[in-house]
């Protein structure tokens, strides 16, 4: 008996043993047998993807303008994708070799510490350590058919391939969290502006490359910290407890959502739904999903994520902008007759989008959702009432803007600019703009503008005149046309804001009311430009100088030069007398 | 039946072996190409936070905190040696395979057993000292003494008396009336440790290890040493009192 035993346990082990060792090479070769990953990029023409995707670390930038600027070492956090390169200080390699996973955590006791505690007491570290983290995590288990236990360093952090260190994108969580990213990139199909485009938006003007191009790179450094929310997920799950309950409350959204041109976090904070929301937060549960939300009992007031996150039906996603109908405010609606260039907008250009049509079914869709969502608190009839009258603010302002869109357009048209548009500096990178963007992208007549003029063209108004907000030439913008760009793209905006969010003092005092200061300024440097203008050719003429076109300022120095030496010679001869 | 019984264990010695060869294959090919010259494997690993002469000063140096020691003047923290004495090689090796708990000092057991060896003369090269003296021999680790409410108690009277409350604090959390004038030898601020904290003692959490770090004080830091001032006896007490100062769930899992 005993030695029957004996050599099954003998014959057992040496099968085990072989096994064991036959398992061994063939687990060093396995394939990182995931399922495939998600590309934020995916279904992106393959121009976009070769200057925003393809990994080319710090050697150059991204974007069409990519050869016009280096990236900045942030770039390799803000664009990980495209831009980071693993520490040249320490390499890690041996630890990712010897899948040493344990010691991350132990040597960065000494160094980002935070970041270990953080995951210690994240959903990362305990995948499970509630019913309700356990019964998500089994959906993700599912997906990819593999128990998890813990999500370690490794599995964000590391480039299975590559053998090296990497930065997570929106792509790595995408490896678990694929519904969510999913979700995130459908915001693409509304079209810009939205996050999953957000870097995009950031580089593809050319002011950005222009800036970099006259060494003022850094100052872009707080454009790009808000534009760098399109590839990754931290925007609004802070590293590294990526934590839900964190991103459903509404100041996850405001170190972005702010400042004069979305002034979200001031309408917001200030309006009496954000008020009850800091007055009574304790009281607000921001454990339960959203969809779980139970109006007034869980939330007494709206979040940013209960309005923005809502797609109807009780469903909420990661898509922020499918309820979006005046977008962020800059587009013109198609619904009101412009008398100024507005009418003919967007120029011809493609890469922006057209005029909205606020009526349109798919717009009246997105107002059906929003009435049912307010609806919840409010009266029917008192949301339809205030839509309306959101809708309104923003037609009203548009027909204002272009009273001075008209203005300005006069101008150049009489050749009223000083100095005039053929002696201040160009548009930032216009005469390189034709050559990197095309006819596709610019459209004939723009392509064709700009081509004659190499750039010497007035732009104005939305959305390529915003310009004037982020660059300074010689002689460009005037200040007229910045006022027009404060105008649309500050106080147009701020109304906005303020009457969405309802928050009145902002959607009067930094709104409608500095809408009207700045026609007021834009009237009154009109008429000082035409006065000058009619000064100069009054001069020219009781000086019997005819010049056809007008005065450059290199004549006028001229006239000034002459007159200075007659009257020197009429004083001469006047002691010579 | 003894007879089978032999036989089989052959057999088992003989598998084992075949494994145990094809293994060591693996593992043989799993290194190649792994430096063994101490200098290299040194400069590769070491050199990013101790700095390339050993002066810690490496480019991660800036980052870290604790700091990376400084190997120049041959003060090694963590030694079985007397106050004031060089380390031995065995000290070297054992902080090299241990790592130092709570710093960026990790077990440094993902290199082989020849590649630590080869970096001892490396670390020892970068001060003087070994070449003038000698290591001390090992200090005597005297007759452990069980833990009981009145070594506990013993040990607290101690505690107040040599004035360990004055940097670690009266209730042992690092905080006494000294903790924030501390520096270490280099004038960089030091923080006495927080024993409510536990686990991550610097040189290892046994009582052993603890002993030992009264006995031969840790050298670089304020830390000095007591065995002049305290009996064989009266260390462990001070032993079983800090032991008493950590929290009891902390000690049982700073002891898996």
């Amino acid at each position: 008996m005993n030695r029957i035993k004996g050599t099954k346990l003998i014959f057992s082990a040496f099968v085990f043993l072989t096994a064991a060792c036959l398992a061994l090479p063939v687990r060093a070769q396995e394939a990182p047998a995931e399922q495939k990953a998600l590309n934020i990029y995916d279904g992106k023409p393959d121009w976009y993807r070769a200057v925003f995707e393809k990994h080319v670390g710090l050697n150059e930038g991204s974007g069409p303008f990519k050869d016009f600027f280096k990236p900045t070492k942030l770039h390799m956090y803000w664009s990980p994708d495209r831009h980071y390169v693993p520490s040249d200080k320490l390499d890690h390699t041996i630890f990712i070799e010897k899948e040493r996973k344990d010691l991350c955590v132990l040597c960065h006791e000494g160094i980002n510490v935070g970041t270990v505690v953080d995951w210690q007491e994240s959903a990362h570290y305990n995948p499970k350590k509630s019913p309700f983290f356990a019964s998500r995590t089994r959906l993700i288990e599912k997906s990819l058919g593999r128990e998890i236990n813990q999500v370690h360093c490794f599995d964000c952090h590391v480039d299975k391939e590559k053998k090296s260190i990497r930065m997570p994108s929106a792509n790595v969580c995408g490896e678990c969290h694929t519904q969510q990213v999913e979700e995130f990139m459908q915001e693409s199909k509304h079209g810009r502006p939205n996050h999953v485009q957000s870097w995009e938006a950031n580089v593809i003007v050319p002011w950005y490359a222009d800036m970099a191009q006259k060494g003022h790179i850094a100052g872009m450094v707080g454009c790009d910290m808000c534009h760098a929310v399109a590839e990754k997920c931290d925007g609004c799950h802070t590293r590294h407890t990526f934590s839900s309950v964190e991103a459903r409350k509404s100041e996850a959204c405001v170190s972005c959502h702010m400042g004069p041109d979305h002034p979200d976090s001031e309408s917001y904070f200030e309006s009496k739904h954000g008020k009850i929301y800091e007055m009574q937060e304790e009281h607000f549960d921001f454990t339960k999903p959203l969809a779980q939300v139970e109006v007034g009992k869980d939330y007494r007031a709206p979040t940013c994520q209960l309005c923005h996150m809502y797609q109807g039906g009780g469903r909420f996603t990661h898509n922020f902008v499918s309820k979006g109908i005046w977008r962020m405010g800059t587009v013109p609606p198609s619904n009101i007759e412009y008398e100024s260039s507005l009418k003919d907008y967007p120029y011809g250009i493609k890469i922006i989008a057209n005029k909205i049509d606020i009526y349109s079914d798919a717009n009246n869709e997105k107002r059906a959702k929003w009435n049912e969502l307010c609806s919840k608190c409010h009266g029917p009839r008192f949301v339809e009432a205030y839509r309306e009258c959101i809708d309104d603010f923003m037609l009203q302002a548009f027909k204002l803007t272009d009273q001075a869109q008209k203005i300005l357009d006069d101008l150049a048209a009489d050749g009223m600019y000083y100095p005039s548009i053929a002696d201040r500096d160009i548009f930032p990178l216009g005469d390189k703009i034709t050559d990197i963007l095309g006819p596709d992208f610019l459209g004939e007549p723009v392509f064709n503008a700009l081509k004659t003029t190499r750039g010497k063209l007035p732009i104005i108004g939305p959305i390529l005149g915003v310009y004037g907000l982020f660059y300074q030439g010689k002689g460009n913008p005037l200040p007229i046309e910045n006022a027009y760009a404060k105008m649309w793209f500050f106080y147009k905006l701020q109304g906005y804001k303020g009457t969405a969010h309802a928050q009145q003092d902002l959607s009067w005092w930094w709104g409608q009311a500095p809408m009207l200061h700045e026609l007021g300024v834009v009237q009154s440097e009109a008429a000082r430009l035409r006065r000058e203008a009619a000064l100069e050719k009054t001069l020219a003429e009781v000086g019997g100088v005819q010049v056809p076109g007008g005065l450059t300022p290199e004549d006028v120095q001229f006239l000034k030069t002459k007159i200075e030496q007659l009257s020197a010679e009429v004083k001469a001869l006047k002691k010579g007398k | 039946m003894k007879y089978f019984n032999k036989k089989g264990c052959i057999g088992a010695v003989a598998v084992a072996f075949t494994v145990a060869f094809s293994l060591a294959i693996t593992r043989a090919y799993a290194t190649e190409g792994a430096a063994t010259d101490g200098k290299e494997v040194y400069k590769e690993y070491c050199a990013p936070c101790h700095g390339e002469e050993g002066k810690g000063d490496g480019p991660v140096a800036q980052s870290i905190f604790p700091k990376p020691r400084d190997f120049t003047t041959g003060a090694y923290k963590i030694r079985s040696t007397p106050s004031g004495s060089l380390p031995t090689d065995e000290d070297i090796l054992r902080t090299l395979y241990y790592g130092i708990p709570g710093t960026s000092m990790i077990p440094w057991d993902v290199l082989t057993q020849e590649q630590r060896e080869a970096l001892v003369p490396v670390l020892k090269g970068f001060s003087e000292a070994f070449q003038y003296r000698k290591p001390e021999p090992p200090v005597e680790i005297g007759l452990e003494i069980r833990a009981t409410a009145e070594t506990i108690a013993l040990g607290k009277k101690i505690y107040e008396e040599k004035e360990c409350w004055k940097c670690h604090g009266e209730e042992g959390k690092g905080d006494g009336p000294s903790a924030s004038e501390l520096e270490d030898d280099w004038g960089n601020p030091i923080l006495p440790f927080d024993f409510t904290k536990g686990t991550n003692l610097r040189g290892g959490n046994s009582d052993r290890d603890v002993y030992l770090r009264f006995t031969t004080g840790m050298t670089g830091t304020p830390m000095p040493s007591f065995a002049a001032e305290l009996s064989n006896e009266q260390r462990w007490y001070l032993v079983h009192y800090v032991r008493s100062l950590m929290k009891p769930a902390l000690v049982a899992k700073g002891a898996e």
